[in-house]
């Protein structure tokens, strides 16, 4: 784990108020929680900035994560912390940790039900935690690969804010992937959902709270590191919506489209409504990375 | 005390600056703290210097304010994975 050397003194300086360390290069890669380690037992402290650095810089969660964890906090970049800001910080830091707690048990769930030959391949592989490029935290690429593999469907449109590693991880099965002008992708691949699956779906408890009323589906722009549904996004969701509510079950025939963000609690609605076999639903990818 | 603008590359008081409150050192080119001796510190502004590492500051623990801005901090043990990440990501 990367570390600065002599940073774990500032612990000692128990009076210290204000502590500026804007633009003292600390790379993007660095712990956040290792660099608030200290801080959070400087009590007094009121005033901090990480400005102009990586770490600070390279995901959007990063504020509410300092913020969050730093509760007597009054100003941080120059900025005052305000009580929306500090509920809002709280929030997402709080939807964290469920979101990573759901990761937990969905892999762990998974793992669980697939064939015995398999279990040992996919625990090995999912216990390397995959952060991407947008600094959220996300299921491992075998889990990925094994999902997309075990979606009964002839045509998936995948949505995602992980395009690019959606894109990585499907390379072995490109074969079957046909990419129209980098705005629509099709798995003209049929594969019949095992049992064993099926029987995890009914099985998980977790799904169930899974309604589509929570089926967030996000538009995760890997720029800018910041959540903004798009129109096609909402679109799907209303499609999905009256689809799966007119229970159609045409499984042979079934399209259906199907959004993936970077987050285990849709990753298992989007299950969910695969499984339901709704039918076609076409829709353009907004954004692909180049 | 202010020491600013000058081009000091260590600076250590031997212990004759112990009721110094307030000590600026901004615009130098330190590249190492030793503040034994400022019991009494209470502003320490260390802006724009060479300072990597921060070891020594644990003896001024009546610090207020500390300004490290602008130095280089050193992180250790790049993790080996990031390494691997830079080198087959296609997007970066």
């Amino acid at each position: 784990m990367p570390s600065i050397v002599g940073f774990r003194e500032l612990a000692k300086l128990r009076s210290l108020r204000v502590l500026d360390l804007s633009f003292c290069e600390i790379p993007v890669h660095f712990d956040l929680q290792t660099l608030l380690a200290p801080l959070t037992r400087l009590r007094s402290l009121q005033y901090l900035s990480l400005f102009g650095n990586q770490v600070a810089q390279g995901s959007a969660k990063a504020k509410h994560t300092i913020i969050s964890q730093l509760p007597k906090l009054q100003y941080y970049d120059y900025q005052l912390i305000t009580k929306e800001m500090r509920d809002l910080s709280l929030s997402i830091a709080t939807e964290e940790q469920i979101s990573q707690q759901d990761k937990r048990d969905f892999i762990n769930a998974l793992v669980a039900a697939a064939p015995k030959k398999n279990r040992l391949l996919l625990l090995e592989q999912s216990t390397a935690d995959d952060e991407g490029a947008d600094g959220s935290a996300a299921l491992p690429p075998a889990l990925w690969r094994h999902i997309f593999q075990l979606l009964p469907t002839r045509d998936l449109v995948a949505l995602s804010a992980s395009c690019s590693r959606f894109n990585a991880i499907c390379t072995d099965i490109r074969r079957s992937i046909e990419v129209s002008q980098l705005t629509q992708i099709t798995i003209v691949h049929s594969v019949h959902e095992p049992s064993w699956l099926l029987a995890l779906i009914a099985s998980f408890p977790a799904f169930e709270r899974y309604s589509i009323r929570t089926l967030r589906l996000e538009h995760y722009d890997e720029v800018r590191a910041s959540h903004a549904p798009t129109h096609e996004y909402r679109l799907l969701t209303r499609t999905s919506a009256r689809l799966l509510a007119a229970g159609a079950s045409t499984a042979r025939e079934s399209r259906f489209a199907i959004a993936f963000a970077p987050r285990p609690r849709a990753v298992a609605a989007a299950i969910r409504a695969g499984l339901a076999s709704v039918a076609t639903a076409r829709i353009a990818v907004p954004r692909w990375p180049k | 005390m202010n020491l600013s603008f000058n081009r000091l590359r260590s600076f250590s008081c031997g212990g004759h600056f112990s009721r110094v409150k307030r000590l600026f050192l901004n615009d130098n080119q330190l590249e190492s703290l030793s503040l034994e001796g400022f019991s009494s510190l209470t502003v320490l502004s260390l802006a724009n210097n060479q300072i990597q590492q921060l070891e020594g500051l644990g003896g001024a623990k009546r610090l207020i304010y500390l300004n490290l801005s602008g130095n280089p901090i050193k992180c250790t043990n790049l993790p080996l994975n990031l390494y691997l990440h830079i080198s087959i990501s296609p997007y970066l």
